[in-house]
């Protein structure tokens, strides 16, 4: 696009000598562009400030503080999202060193990701991870995906299925379920992956600027897939221990919600 | 005329007033609305018309194609009024946003040894021994 707005000026008026001047410095700030950005992909694992962990929230309770106190020994910067929770998220990650945001209203989960991704690049982020704040994840796992970033991908996904002591976590039914999703993902995002609404991501600076989440609540999931697959996007799995913890049951997402987020989707794609 | 014609047209005609005055600077709403009351009042006022409609397109009775036109129209306002609250649901998260980025806070790191000792807060030094 600056290129075009570029060849615009240059189309409108100027001399040659000039605009074959302005041509030389575009091309190299291109280049220069693009060295640092391979020079930062490459690196930005040395400068372990650049990776924002990003957790969203809505009516946590001391969960809240446990997921965030495990999360803060990594050296990460947390970035904190209050979905507009009835009270705020504020009292519970107190004196915390946190990054706190807080949306005035419910919009839902997508909503509060898309929030901190924003935060996160206009800070200079060089990658972010998606991290539930109900307790299901462990923290341990942030560095296998970070680990996958490094290796070239531009967007990883936890999966419960790719491990068999994995897998016997997840309750019989909610298995069924996420069979469908898998089926769903693939007719409406176009990717085949183990698992499927796998709330543990990591994605890079390319990802973070490419995907732009529109889904508000769970629909997301599916969205980010679909665009990641749509810009070209480099994705991975890595195994991942989800814990279902009574708290975390009562949370997550019933089994009727799979209804309305197909849905959702079906509605995003047609309007 | 029959009293229910009379019904019929003075709605219709009440109706795309209403459409007329709501919708401003909506021409795209203004014409999907008034068609539909304008064909209304032609279909009131000679029935005939919409047998002769049905006939030609194989419906039993006008009444019946007119009844189906309806459940089209019905699901085609059902679709633009869910488009607009999609697009509204859209610029409301926008500003919520902007607004929560806008009132970031960023809690302080806690405090470390290194902090303490610049802190004013920290112990004076010793006082200078009397003599």
């Amino acid at each position: 696009m600056a290129a075009e707005v570029w060849l615009g000026r240059l189309a409108s008026g100027g001399g040659a000598a000039g605009a074959g001047l302005r041509l030389a410095g575009f091309v190299q700030s291109v280049v220069l562009q693009q060295i640092q950005d391979r020079w930062r992909l490459k690196f930005f694992l040395a400068m372990s400030e650049r990776v924002f962990i990003i957790v969203p929230c809505f009516n946590e309770s001391a969960v809240l503080r446990q997921t965030v106190e495990d999360l803060l020994p990594l050296g990460h910067p947390v970035v904190v999202v209050d979905d507009g929770s009835s009270e705020a998220a504020l009292r519970h990650v107190a004196g915390l060193p946190v990054h706190l945001l807080r949306h005035p209203l419910n919009l839902g989960q997508g909503a509060a990701l898309q929030t901190g991704m924003d935060y996160a690049l206009a800070r200079g982020a060089d990658a972010c991870v998606h991290f539930d704040s109900d307790g299901q994840h462990s923290s341990v796992d942030i560095s296998r995906f970070l680990e996958a970033l490094r290796q070239g991908a531009d967007l990883v996904v936890g999966s419960r299925f790719l491990r068999p002591q994995d897998l016997a976590l997840v309750p019989r039914r909610k298995r069924l379920v996420l069979q469908g999703g898998r089926l769903v993902n693939l007719l409406l995002a176009g990717v085949w992956l183990s698992d499927s609404h796998n709330g543990f991501r990591a994605l890079n600076r390319r990802a973070m600027q490419g995907i732009r989440l529109r889904e508000n609540r769970m629909a997301h999931a599916s969205e980010i897939l679909a665009q990641a697959h749509q810009l070209g996007l480099c994705i991975r799995e890595v195994p991942t221990t989800i814990h279902y913890s009574e708290y975390a049951r009562q949370k997550g997402q019933r089994l009727s919600n799979a209804l309305n987020i197909v849905i959702d989707l079906i509605l995003n794609k047609l309007l | 005329m029959n009293l229910i014609q009379i019904i019929l047209i003075a709605s219709f005609s009440g109706a795309a007033l209403l459409c007329w005055v709501a919708l401003k600077n909506r021409l795209a709403g203004r014409l999907f609305f008034i068609m539909q009351f304008l064909l209304g009042i032609v279909l009131t006022l000679s029935p005939d018309l919409a047998q002769a409609a049905a006939d030609f397109l194989g419906v039993g009775r006008g009444t019946d194609l007119v009844l189906y036109l309806l459940v089209i129209l019905v699901y085609v306002g059902a679709l633009l009024i869910l488009a607009r609250f999609r697009r509204l649901e859209g610029e409301v998260s926008a500003l919520v946003r902007l607004m929560a980025l806008r009132d970031a806070v960023t809690n302080p790191p806690p405090a470390t040894g290194q902090a303490e000792a610049d802190s004013p807060s920290s112990p004076s030094p010793p006082c200078p021994p009397a003599s």
